[in-house]
């Protein structure tokens, strides 16, 4: 079976796509990279995109075409799949080779999905992790891309959004944590030097701003301790923690979280927080 | 000058029904809150520069009453589009329907916004199937919009970089969460005496074919809902969870 890579800057575990994938090209769409097909220059919007994949040829042999978790990428996965009429799964995080290929994707709290398309090729969005090693050179072959028309860069400018939030111990919030208990949590994160972060259906609440989300969708979190409260532990949001030690304090035993967590706390939030704030009080 | 803006509502909760193995949504509805950041942004510019704005949705018919309340945001015009035909419709499909009305009924449009997710589907393919079936710009990520001589000025995120780009043609706009212009309802337009109108569009309308919609139309399948992976109940702390952080943090702390 064949795949192709698109990628801007984090190109996808190579080495887990060989395990699937006989033969695996790569594009890289900033032009600067290795990989075997690369623009003329550093394509800027998803209408050049897809004029660039447009012209590599037989692009429509490959049995999946797996584009990064990256702005740019993403974008031009969704168009290029609409023009060519092909199927699109995103936040792919395994592909599993039976009779079909079944893309896998991990939704809310516990529940997993096997997607199987329609179509060939496949558009996939990865959730995989980085390729750590170099990519071989490959037969950088160049292809020619129009300048953009439509739209002028009129300035870039560096900015203070980070991606990543970094913390020695770090609190996470998530569903099970009633809102009577936010000043409590933040009263504790202030005695511990900690960060508090939330998963997407909290900050979706409006408890609180979206640039605290932990996940696919938000930031990525690098920590020494994190006290995951009442958050279930869907994939999506743990795919994003990097963490040396999870404490996870949940009231429901099913929840998946527990599955990752070095210490499974069964209990509801609000009978340990009082405790632990006590016990903080004396800083 | 008209914006329209793509809305979809979404379940307030859902869960996973461990032993019929489906998907249970609430029957409380609310308005995908991603869409709000981009209603909010239209508005802005329509309160600045006198734009129209349409909201456009498809769902179920049910879904009516939730849509209503985007009246007292701004919106000027809202279309629901609903058919039993269109249920089980992926991305691809979904777009069809979406692109078929604009492209008919509704393409005296400028821009077209929407939020960068939906809450309950956190795909994020579908403006930018849209925006290829319309056959128009896509920018993605877009913190925050202006309007400056006949075009769109727009600040999209890229990683660490914000682009300030001048959108010279027709385009499909999604909103990153950290745009801070969320919409609320305004007492301007909550006592706006103008009638307004929410108009329902059918497939007797649109006239897809079975193959563009529903489960059909789509180009993908759901094959099997699993669980994942949860831990016998003798590995689990049921009590004094409260000593053993303080004992783990409180090392953390002092080093």
């Amino acid at each position: 079976m064949k795949a192709l890579v698109v990628y801007k800057t984090e190109l996808p575990d190579i080495d887990y796509l060989k395990g699937i994938f006989t033969d695996i090209k790569v594009a890289n769409i900033d032009g600067n990279a290795n990989g075997d097909f690369l623009p003329s220059k550093p394509l800027e919007t998803s209408i050049q995109g897809v004029e660039f994949l447009s012209k590599i040829k037989n692009i429509l042999d490959f049995d999946v075409i797996i584009f990064s978790n990256e702005i740019l990428p993403k974008e031009i996965a969704s168009y290029f799949a609409s023009n060519n009429n092909l199927a699109s799964i995103s936040h792919v995080s395994g592909i599993e080779v039976k009779d079909n290929l079944s893309f896998i994707v991990y939704s809310w709290k516990n529940l997993g999905l096997k997607i199987a398309s329609k179509t060939k090729p496949t558009v996939i969005i990865a959730n995989l992790k980085p390729f750590s090693g170099d990519y071989p050179n490959g037969d950088k072959e160049i292809i020619e891309v129009k300048d953009e028309s439509d739209i002028e860069f009129v300035r870039t400018k560096e900015i203070n959004f980070t991606s990543e939030i970094k913390s020695k111990i770090t609190i996470g919030v998530g569903l099970g944590v009633s809102k009577e208990l936010l000043n409590s949590i933040f009263e504790l994160a202030d005695k511990i030097s900690a960060k508090v972060v939330c998963t997407r259906p909290v900050a979706d609440l409006g408890y609180f701003p979206y640039d605290r989300i932990v996940g696919d969708t938000g930031s990525t979190l690098h920590t020494d301790i994190y006290i995951a409260l009442g958050i279930s532990g869907a994939q999506q949001h743990l795919n994003s923690v990097q963490a040396e030690k999870i404490i996870a304090v949940n009231k429901d035993p099913s929840a998946p979280i527990f599955s990752k967590a070095q210490i499974k706390i069964n209990e509801k939030v609000e009978d340990i927080l009082p405790g632990v704030i006590e016990w903080a009080k004396s800083f | 000058m008209k914006i329209i803006t793509l809305v979809k509502v979404v379940p307030k909760e859902i869960e996973f029904d461990k032993e019929s193995k489906r998907i249970k949504r609430s029957k409380e509805n609310i308005i995908n809150p991603s869409d709000l950041i981009a209603i909010g942004n239209a508005v802005e510019l329509k309160n600045k520069y006198g734009f129209e704005i349409d909201a456009v949705s498809m769902a179920p018919v049910e879904a009516k009453d939730t849509l209503l309340k985007l009246f007292d945001f701004g919106i000027d015009r809202i279309f629901l589009l609903t058919d039993p035909a269109f249920a089980n419709s992926d991305v691809f499909a979904t777009s069809n329907v979406l692109s078929r009305f604009i492209l008919n009924f509704d393409n005296d449009f400028n821009f077209i916004f929407t939020g960068n997710y939906s809450s309950d589907g956190l795909t994020g393919l579908l403006p930018g199937e849209v925006a290829s079936k319309l056959s128009i710009l896509y920018i993605s990520n877009v913190l925050s919009v202006n309007y400056l001589d006949g075009s769109l000025l727009a600040e999209k995120i890229e990683k660490d970089s914000l682009h300030l780009l001048k959108v010279l043609s027709k385009a499909v706009v999604s909103f990153s969460d950290r745009s801070d212009k969320k919409a609320l309802p305004n007492l301007y337009y909550i006592f706006d005496e103008n009638e307004k109108h929410l108009e329902i569009i059918t497939n007797e309308t649109l006239k897809l074919s079975q193959d563009e919609i529903g489960k059909i139309g789509s180009k993908t399948v759901v094959n099997e809902l699993f669980e994942v992976e949860t831990v016998q109940s003798n590995e689990l702390i049921k009590e004094n969870g409260d000593k053993i952080i303080v004992d783990i943090v409180s090392k953390e702390v002092l080093k």
